[in-house]
């Protein structure tokens, strides 16, 4: 491989792994924030407002 | 407290007009508008005042019509980033100071929200410059492809200016970065042979760094007699464009494309 072509596939391929990086940590960010799956226990699920908390068993 | 009916001492109105003064004159407006805003707003105040502006401080003497009462003060400018909007909005408020429309303490106020209003949206601004970069490659002839890359080159380059900036790095290693990435990603024409005129989107890659507003800035104080200001602005503007012609040089010394 020539020098230009090193030179702009260096640079491109940096963009690229930037660019990529950016989108894993923007969808990693947006999954914490509104997470499509969780593992909880049952005690969440069937809550109701009355019930002795969790802490106070 | 009446706010248009406050009699506003030397000092305060001192303290004031220097901030205000290197607020407006960090975010790029020329020594003739920094010294007519400042006077407009000193003599609605019932006040004068006489102003040195040196390249990176503003001295300021306040004064009443009888001299009885002075002050003075020396600021230093700001490095903010150059913005037209902030620039139209503090001359703006200086008008409304003229008209009596507000007060002293209004214009405080009103000073203090423009100064930490928001710049534009940042990707906004990132487009906004892509599309007027690759209008300047069509401009000087560029074919569609040209102008494809250029936008690309320029997308790449202005966000890499726009996060370096953030982070504090300086402004010429920053130009210098930018330029050689630009100028490589402009070069992706004459490397694959697209289109038929590859030299005009290298030419044209770096069009965006161009330190335009401190070169027309430097004109506009040489006119009016600031020529310590003219001639620091001028050779600012100067070192940013040797460092984009350095940076533009070693994209096209590594992409192997003949200068002249």
């Amino acid at each position: 491989m020539n020098l230009p072509m090193f030179t702009w596939s260096c640079v491109v391929a940096l963009i690229m792994v930037f660019m990529l990086f950016k989108v894993v940590l923007f969808v990693w960010a947006k999954s914490v924030e509104n997470r499509l799956f969780e593992l909880g226990n049952e005690y969440d699920e069937f809550y109701v407002p009355g019930d002795s908390l969790e802490d106070e068993d | 407290m009446d706010s248009t009916s406050y009699s506003v001492t030397s000092k305060e109105l001192c303290l004031f007009l220097s901030r205000y003064a290197v607020f407006l004159l960090g975010c790029g407006a020329t020594c003739i508008r920094l010294e007519k805003n400042v006077r407009r707003m000193a003599h609605a105040f019932g006040k004068d005042v006489e102003l040195t502006i040196m390249p990176r401080h503003v001295h300021m003497t306040v004064y009443g019509k009888d001299k009885n009462e002075m002050f003075t003060s020396i600021d230093t400018v700001l490095h903010t980033a150059i913005s037209f909007d902030i620039n139209t909005r503090l001359s703006e408020l200086s008008w409304e100071v003229a008209d009596r429309k507000i007060g002293f303490f209004e214009a405080k106020e009103r000073f203090e929200s423009i100064i930490s209003s928001r710049s534009g949206n940042r990707w906004v601004v990132l487009l906004l410059v892509s599309l007027a970069n690759a209008s300047f490659c069509r401009l000087f002839g560029g074919d569609w492809v040209a102008m494809l890359m250029v936008g690309i080159a320029t997308l790449a380059g202005f966000y890499l200016k726009q996060q370096l900036l953030r982070r504090g790095f300086d402004a010429r290693v920053t130009v210098f970065f930018c330029a050689f990435l630009s100028s490589v990603l402009g070069a992706t024409c004459a490397l694959y042979g697209w289109g038929t005129t590859p030299d005009i989107a290298i030419g044209t890659s770096v069009l965006y760094l161009v330190p335009g507003i401190p070169f027309l800035n430097s004109f506009s104080d040489m006119i009016y007699s600031h020529y310590i200001c003219a001639f620091s602005r001028f050779v600012d503007a100067l070192i940013l464009t040797g460092c984009l012609s350095v940076g533009l040089c070693c994209g096209m010394l590594l992409m192997n494309i003949g200068m002249f």
